[in-house]
């Protein structure tokens, strides 16, 4: 057979015409009666809402608590802490700021700090600053943390942050304070041959930080990446004189004089 | 009814009901009539055109007009049913019967049923073409019974099928040749 006549063959075949009326008919009631046309109930809507909101108020919820509460405790315990009368008068008398907060069972920790420049790599050392010892300034205080109880609303204790206590100053680098010292020209000028070295301390030259330790928190400071610096005390007379050195640059960055000194 | 008012009406039938009545009226015939051609077999004939609809019914809320006609549309999930349903051999159709309450099958008069049987024994020619095109390949079988015993074009099978017209017509020429060995 050739394909023209298996066409042809196709084409003119005589096809069955069946129509099956019972079962248009039913297939039809069963379409339109169906699910897909109901209009839905009143439950329904209100269930496929849910389907909706339900997702919604959890990622609310979920928003609230990790990225709102906290933020809502964190100022909370600030304003607490700056309407403390002590932490307020610490603040002015030592030029600090509230620089770090954290919050655990209850209790909020906020780090006081004495406000510093950063200091940028390669920058070009400025001159020798010569200032007057403010009265009541605590040279040897870095900042405090303040404990405050969140359910009283009230300051539970302040603990000063001794550089010493945080990075105290080994033999070598109090050797390497003093000689700088004493290398240094305007030291010369200003404090009298007679002076004597009360005491070497040392001196942060960055912030410090909050980490936790044992459920509380405590202050630390990176020597590595920050660098030390010391604080090389004369005293005559009386007199006293505080010379802030760099340890890292090797050079004398503030001289601080006592308020009975009438000139540096 | 031409294409821009099937399109409203469409539209109109996804929301009601007695508007999807109309459409169903229309292309119920020719739809059962293709796969009885495609199958030769009355009972099942009724089942895949029960499913055919059905899944009409329920995709018909994604149904858009993208080149394809309502029509085509219909004959594809027709054909899609009818693969399925020899891909799995099955004789008995899973209705899922959540979503619809009673789908006619079984229930079609014994009268009714005895003169449909009748005309399809009839037509022996067809019933005995029909067992050599039955032999022949899923997409072979569709192609003969919509190009010859539907009369559809070249451009109507493509949009049925979703395949190019170079390839239908490729495949109606292997179509007539595996045909052409099956009946010699």
């Amino acid at each position: 057979m050739e394909k023209e006549d298996l066409i042809k063959k196709l084409e003119s075949i005589e096809l069955p015409d069946i129509k099956i009326e019972s079962h248009k008919k039913g297939l039809k009631m069963a379409l339109l009666s169906s699910d897909y046309f109901k209009k839905p109930s009143f439950f329904e809507v209100f269930r496929k809402s849910l389907v909706f909101s339900v997702p919604a108020l959890v990622v609310l919820i979920i928003f609230s608590i990790t990225i709102i509460q906290p933020k809502f405790i964190e100022a909370k315990a600030i304003g607490i802490v700056k309407n403390n009368p002590e932490v307020k008068k610490l603040m002015e008398e030592n030029n600090m700021v509230l620089s770090e907060v954290k919050v655990k069972n209850g209790k909020a920790y906020v780090l006081v700090n004495i406000q510093k420049e950063s200091k940028v790599a390669n920058e070009k050392p400025s001159a020798i600053t010569i200032q007057k010892v403010k009265e009541n300034e605590k040279n040897d205080i870095e900042g405090a943390i303040v404990e405050v109880n969140l359910n009283q609303n009230k300051v539970n204790k302040i603990n000063p942050i001794r550089s010493d206590d945080i990075a105290p100053l080994a033999n070598e680098e109090k050797e390497l304070a003093r000689e700088i010292v004493e290398s240094e020209e305007i030291v010369e000028e200003i404090i009298p041959k007679e002076a004597k070295i009360e005491k070497i301390q040392s001196s942060l030259p960055q912030k410090i930080h909050l980490v936790e330790e044992n459920q509380e928190f405590k202050a630390i400071h990176n020597p590595e990446e920050d660098g030390k610096e010391a604080r090389v005390h004369y005293t005559l007379d009386g007199k006293k004189w505080i010379i802030k050195v760099n340890l890292k640059d090797k050079r004398v960055e503030e001289i601080k004089y006592s308020p009975e000194n009438k000139n540096p | 009814m031409d294409l821009l008012e099937e399109k409203e009406i469409i539209e109109k039938a996804k929301k009601n009901p007695e508007v999807f009545g109309l459409l169903y009226d229309k292309f119920y015939q020719p739809i059962f009539n293709y796969i009885l051609k495609r199958t030769a077999d009355i009972e099942l004939t009724k089942d895949l055109t029960s499913q055919t609809f059905l899944k009409a019914l329920k995709e018909l809320g994604k149904f858009r007009w993208q080149n394809v006609s309502f029509s085509a549309w219909l004959y594809r999930i027709a054909t899609n049913e009818i693969n399925t349903f020899y891909r799995k051999q099955k004789r008995t159709i899973q209705v899922s019967l959540d979503k619809i309450s009673e789908i006619p099958s079984k229930d079609t008069p014994d009268k009714e049923l005895e003169i449909a049987e009748k005309e399809l024994e009839s037509k022996e020619e067809f019933i005995k073409l029909h067992k050599s095109i039955s032999k022949l390949d899923q997409i072979y079988q569709a192609v003969i019974v919509l190009r010859f015993f539907d009369k559809k074009k070249i451009s109507e099978i493509s949009q049925i099928l979703n395949k190019p017209e170079g390839t239908i017509k490729s495949q109606i020429h292997r179509a007539l040749k595996e045909l052409k060995k099956l009946i010699q």
